[in-house]
């Protein structure tokens, strides 16, 4: 079980837009054991799916560089990896589920053709029988009628859309699957179909995910250990345990509870985070929440914050020195 | 999509209407008498009477109109006021030639337009995108009649490599075609290019990367056939031009088509010559028109979901 399937080591990317230098992702480590999942959380624009591109080394073209860092995948580095190499670990040892079912379907091949694709791509001695056995059996397991498979994705719902994208992503049995925010354009009911669907799958192929999520309840559902990122750092990584059970905590993150509303406490208000995340292309020194932090003292603006590591929990912080 | 191809089809009979109605007022309320300009500045009174009778120009705008409407639709057409001639054999005699010219011309622009606008959009910003946007830009700048003589200056003057003017030879059209298409070809180059590169950045193709789908099958699968909707609609709009004649083209090679049998109907006042050649190209266009949108369904199945409403 604690096999270690995805290392992430300081790893640090940049794009290099008109506008100067975006610092996306600084110094970030992770590590993800089989079949866990690791939810990994955040406002938008920490750098969570930047991550997930770099693993996938899907970075936009020219434009995304990672500058430093390895990315360890069963001990192996992916860096160092040919494209060839890389082609044949997408889709079939790490593949993806994009945020928007709507936009991350091709309109103009019908869902099934889109699947068999990746069966095919992977496994080339298949024939046209066993592909489309495989196409019929993926329809099962996400729980839809396999005779829509010659439908074209306009024809299917949000929710149907989503569903099908994950049939595409499991369809080569992944070691790891990157769910970068599955459910956000889904409305709730959905979310939860789909969320539970995932779930129940993933304990079946017993495959590991990391889950990029702005919801806190889907974390406590889903995952096994949390990473919670700003401003391209992993500021707090632990357990679910450490961080929703855990006594201390990284200002953001206390903050981020506290953007919850909470049905038991008779508080009208919400209690967001007062400001914005700092522009990437110009980042604060020292630490980069300590614009924002309630607990900022002297030493915050200057010194980068060191971590803290308490057994599994780890904290970026001067607080806890 | 049965229904949508009939619909459309019927859709042309008031279109053919009023395009020949339109026609007809401007060839016969415009100043100028065939008959007169046959019989030339000489003729007597009574003969220019005799002529119109023949010709039947001798009647007022509306009964005239009638009169050609209800013989066009009995399948007569009338013949050209000058050569006497059937007006169909004269457009059937030319059009051969504005065809091939037409069709060299498209063909040229469609495989450099879509080889060339695909390149520059898988390597946008790169030294040889740059230098070919620069290079659509000029050609797209530069006038036909440009072209055409420029091209006769330097392969029929200078190398004598190729005839200046003509249309017996399949030799004949190479300079033509190229005069043609080279405006089309840069346009379509730029709207492949862009089309493309509106493609390639969205999710879906993203999703398709994410699958291990190597790069060229992810081009030419996955993203040009959802690129290609813009471009059939420029190809088939430039198609509908070419096969209304390229006048210019026409006159400066010599070439016998549609183009300069219209202008010289539209001079000599030859008010059947003309509307039998202008409805025989716009229905040609309209045709086109109705092709290019079936194929849109062919490409994209939300459209043919559209049609079959």
């Amino acid at each position: 079980m604690s096999e270690k399937l995805l290392e992430i080591k300081d790893l640090s990317v940049v794009y290099h837009t008109e506008d100067g230098e975006v610092y996306a992702v600084n110094h970030a480590d992770l590590s993800i054991n089989k079949g866990e999942t690791l939810g990994l959380v955040g406002e938008t624009g920490a750098g969570k799916t930047t991550t997930c591109l770099s693993i996938m080394r899907l970075l936009p073209e020219k434009l995304g560089e990672i500058i430093s860092g390895d990315i360890l995948l069963n001990g192996e580095s992916i860096m160092s990896k040919s494209e060839a190499e890389m082609r044949s670990i997408r889709g079939n040892e790490v593949s993806m589920i994009f945020q928007d079912p709507m936009t991350s379907l091709n309109p103009v091949y019908t869902v099934g053709d889109q699947i068999a694709e990746v069966i095919q791509i992977h496994n080339p001695n298949y024939t046209k029988e066993q592909v489309e056995k495989r196409v019929d059996e993926m329809f099962l397991m996400v729980g839809l009628p396999a005779e829509r498979k010659t439908e074209y994705p306009h024809q299917f719902s949000g929710g149907m859309k989503q569903r099908i994208v994950i049939a595409m992503a499991l369809a080569c049995e992944p070691n790891l699957i990157l769910a970068d925010e599955p459910t956000t354009a889904l409305d709730v009911t959905i979310q939860a179909q789909v969320l539970q669907m995932m779930k129940d799958l993933k304990e079946k192929l017993n495959t590991a995910m990391i889950l990029v999520t702005h919801d806190l309840g889907i974390v406590a559902q889903t995952c096994d250990s949390v990473a919670v990122m700003y401003a391209g750092e992993v500021i707090e990584n632990g357990t679910v345990e450490d961080i929703f059970e855990g006594e201390n905590h990284h200002p953001y993150t206390v903050g981020l509870f506290g953007s919850i509303p909470d049905l038991t406490s008779k508080s009208n208000r919400l209690h967001p985070i007062d400001g914005l995340m700092p522009d990437p292309s110009n980042l604060p020194k020292g630490c980069k929440f300590s614009p924002r932090c309630p607990h900022c003292k002297d030493i915050c603006k200057e010194v980068e914050p060191p971590v803290i590591k308490n057994g599994t929990h780890m904290i970026r912080c001067h607080l806890y020195k | 999509m049965h229904r949508y191809i009939i619909k459309r089809l019927l859709m042309l009979i008031p279109v053919m209407l009023g395009i020949s109605f339109i026609l007809y007022a401007i060839m016969t309320l415009t100043p100028g008498d065939p008959a007169q300009l046959i019989l030339g500045p000489g003729a007597t009174q009574e003969a220019i009477d005799q002529l119109r009778a023949e010709l039947g120009t001798d009647v007022g705008f509306w009964e005239g109109y009638v009169n050609w409407l209800t013989d066009a639709l009995h399948g007569e057409f009338g013949t050209s006021y000058r050569s006497k001639e059937p007006v169909f054999d004269e457009v059937f005699a030319r059009f051969p030639n504005t065809l091939k010219l037409a069709s060299s011309a498209i063909i040229i622009s469609v495989i450099f337009g879509l080889a060339i606008g695909i390149f520059q959009a898988v390597h946008q910003y790169s030294l040889a995108d740059n230098i070919m946007s620069g290079a659509t830009l000029v050609l797209t700048s530069m006038p036909d009649f440009w072209i055409g003589l420029i091209l006769i200056i330097i392969f029929a003057v200078w190398l004598k490599v190729l005839p200046a003017s003509g249309a017996n030879h399949w030799y004949n059209f190479i300079m033509p075609a190229i005069t043609a298409s080279i405006n089309y070809t840069a346009n379509t180059i730029r709207m492949t290019r862009s089309s493309m590169l509106e493609v390639i950045r969205s999710d879906y193709i993203r999703t398709a990367r994410a699958k291990g789908v190597p790069e060229r099958t992810v081009i030419y699968k996955h993203a040009l056939k959802n690129a290609l909707l813009p471009v059939v609609t420029l190809i088939g709009i430039n198609l509908g031009w070419q096969l209304g004649g390229t006048i210019i083209v026409e006159q400066i090679f010599a070439i016998p088509g549609i183009g300069t049998l219209m202008i010289g109907a539209v001079r000599g006042k030859d008010t059947p010559l003309l509307m039998a050649s202008v409805l025989f190209v716009a229905l040609l266009s309209a045709l086109i028109n109705l092709g290019t949108d079936i194929l849109y369904a062919y490409i994209d199945p939300r459209i043919k979901a559209e049609y079959s409403k």
